[in-house]
């Protein structure tokens, strides 16, 4: 068989590179060597990032949901776990700027921020509806939520609260953005004071698709809905807080460090908070040692995933970031440090949520379990490879929005523009 | 009990016959199961998921076994756990797009095409009594080929591929990512077999005749009578959902 070649033959001669003719005297142009800037190497990681993720994906399209570890008696895992911790992320850091910018008007060198948080949150809203549509048993059905909507489900205002917010938030960035005129600053204004509301809603909703479910006595309850609330401004201000520190433009602006430690002990004392709302929480639930409650919060602390509560969020996501807080004076790049420990360990939380109360089936309704045996009637959990590949696709799609949006669209804060006029 | 004048299956039918000359909305499907005739054979599981063709991994009707006391003191008991069909089931409001909900007999049924797969029914039922279906088979690669014989791979897979009549509907399991795969899924009372007017399935395989199927609406109707007796009860009646399946104990 011969290939045919793609070019004509009547464009060949002027496609085919002709040899140029030496000029002695024409400067020879040196090209510069290809160089490793820290930002070519966070496209490129980003990159590869995405294409491993691919292969998850491609997985998860061939084959459904039989590559993951879910089954009928835990039905949800990591990737219902992460939405959650998304919502928390992209309402509770918003929630917070809104109040302290626009509410309290305190710290206007925060509105700097605005462009870069909000580009952050619509990127972890985007990765959030990923992962949960990627959840569904049926992906390509999600419109059926908006066009079939059943107004008794959580999960259809969760999803509907959820879409008008991208909505808002869309208009918020491209405002700030790109809007010029008063009339536009004004309706940004009015958006940011909107998305208020509509922000704790769509977090105590999430909270309370779990609490209505009599299914699961861990979950049940008036508990969760604040709960949520409260984790959600913790892990807001935290990602506020990360944002702030790490990409603020002038480090030497004199309000800059004293912003940060503000910001450093509003979360100190957030943390404190959730640490005495989850300890409340826990004691209520083992106190009367109600196996189908109490079952949960048991694996929690001391079952096979110990680990994930003691070390990775005790250890590394509260106590090394109080201890960096505490100080007298700490530096920005203390708050810094445990602001970035804080949100990359509080996901431990959603998944202390999430998954335990379901694998109590195995303990509470052993006899249910063993009853009938097959490839999805496991009481255990622990998310497969291709969970894991397609949560890092979403975390490089969302990557790498973020540098195309920061280092391309140029939706950065910027130094030149005082406090007071990014205020107007 | 009294020994019946004719066999409970033979009663249940003329019931059954009785009840599909009703309107559907003037007739309650119940179901009540007499866990002291209950001898743990696994009967009915297995007929409901030849009669539904459930693949791997969905079930049901799991007959659940407890052993009570300590060695050589021990019982052992055996419940089966269809769905409830509840008058006021958790696993309705639930669903964000509608796709579950009780018929006009009041079933609670699935509408595959409508089902997203979000799994909160799977969560909010409080008795476990459905299942995701992920689209295994039974028929794969490893099953070994038995040449010559009525049975075997190639054989089994005839059989896994053709369809079932779930809701009356024909569904062919082609092995592709097609409803019911991906949806949840539960028992139905065999409702497309009730309205040609067969019992479901798990009641007429019953060996011990311990499972009973009927109109409850009838006052003549064999399980009307077997639910007004004292020891009738019903699972997890604290929370109000009001089972349709009953337990005499």
């Amino acid at each position: 068989m011969t290939e045919k070649n793609p070019i004509p033959e009547n464009e060949q001669e002027h496609s085919t590179p002709q040899p140029a003719p030496k000029a002695e005297s024409a400067p020879t142009v040196q090209r510069k060597p290809l160089q490793l800037t820290p930002l070519s190497i966070l496209w490129g990681a980003g990159i590869v990032a995405l294409l491993i993720g691919v292969i998850g994906l491609f997985q998860r399209f061939q084959e459904g949901l039989r590559p993951t570890a879910l089954g009928s008696y835990v039905p949800w895992g990591l990737w219902v776990a992460t939405y959650e911790y998304f919502v928390w992320l992209e309402i509770g850091s918003l929630v917070v700027f809104t109040l302290i910018v626009y509410v309290f008007k305190l710290h206007p060198i925060l509105h700097k921020m605005a462009v870069t948080l909000y580009l952050t949150a619509l990127v972890i809203l985007a990765m959030a509806l990923i992962l949960i549509g990627l959840d569904l048993g049926h992906p390509f059905r999600f419109w059926h939520v908006l066009v079939w909507p059943q107004w008794s489900s959580l999960l259809a205002w969760m999803i509907w609260a959820h879409m008008i917010y991208m909505v808002v938030l869309l208009a918020k960035l491209l405002i700030e953005a790109y809007g010029k005129s008063q009339t536009l600053k004004a309706i940004g204004r009015a958006l940011s004071y909107i998305s208020i509301p509509l922000g704790l809603a769509l977090v105590a909703i999430a909270g309370s698709v779990f609490s209505v479910m009599v299914g699961r006595p861990a979950w049940q309850g008036n508990g969760l809905p604040l709960y949520f609330l409260i984790s959600s401004l913790v892990a807001g201000t935290g990602l506020l807080t990360f944002l702030f520190t790490w990409f603020y433009p002038n480090k030497q602006d004199p309000e800059y460090l004293s912003t940060v430690r503000w910001l450093g002990n509003l979360l100190l004392g957030l943390l404190v908070v959730g640490l005495v709302a989850a300890s409340l929480g826990g004691m209520v639930l083992l106190y009367p040692g109600i196996p189908a409650q109490a079952e949960a919060l048991r694996l929690a602390l001391f079952g096979p995933f110990w680990w994930v509560y003691w070390i990775v969020h005790i250890g590394l996501g509260v106590v090394v970031p109080m201890a960096l807080l505490l100080g007298r004076n700490p530096s920005s790049r203390q708050v810094g440090v445990a602001a970035t420990l804080l949100i990359t360990t509080f996901i431990a939380v959603p998944l202390n949520i999430v998954i335990p109360a379901q694998v109590v089936i195995g303990i509470i309704e052993a006899e249910l379990v063993a009853a009938f045996h097959g490839p999805t009637l496991m009481a255990g959990y622990f998310p497969t490879l291709n969970e894991w590949l397609v949560t890092l696709f979403a975390l490089a799609f969302g990557f790498l929005v973020f540098l195309f949006g920061f280092t391309v669209l140029r939706l950065r804060p910027h130094a030149d523009i005082s406090a007071e006029e990014a205020s107007k | 009990m009294a020994l019946e004048p004719k066999d409970v299956l033979v009663r249940m039918y003329d019931d059954l016959q009785r009840a599909l000359q009703k309107k559907p909305e003037e007739r309650r499907w119940v179901m009540v199961i007499d866990l002291r005739k209950c001898v743990g054979c696994h009967a009915c599981t297995i007929a409901c998921v030849a009669e539904n063709k459930l693949p791997p991994g969905v079930v049901y009707r799991p007959v659940v076994e407890q052993e009570r006391g300590k060695y050589p003191n021990v019982t052992r008991m055996f419940i089966p756990r269809p769905c409830m069909q509840c008058d006021e089931p958790p696993c309705v409001p639930v669903c964000p797009v509608n796709a579950t909900y009780a018929d006009e007999e009041g079933v609670v049924v699935m509408n595959y095409e409508r089902c997203i797969g979000c799994r909160y029914c799977l969560n909010a039922c409080p008795y476990s009594a459905r299942t995701t279906d992920f689209g295994y088979m039974y028929v794969n690669a490893r099953l070994p080929m038995a040449e010559g014989l009525i049975l075997g791979r190639e054989e089994a897979d005839d059989y896994e591929r053709a369809a079932n009549y779930e809701y009356g509907i024909a569904r062919e399991r082609s092995g592709r990512l097609e409803s019911p795969v991906g949806n949840a899924r539960k028992c139905h009372f065999c409702l497309h077999r009730v309205h040609e007017g067969e019992l479901p399935a798990c009641t007429t395989t019953c060996i011990g005749r311990a499972t009973y199927f009927g109109d409850i609406n009838d006052p003549d109707s064999l399980v009307s009578e077997l639910v007004k007796l004292p020891n009738a009860i019903r699972l997890r009646e604290e929370l109000g959902t009001k089972p349709k399946v009953y337990y005499l104990v």
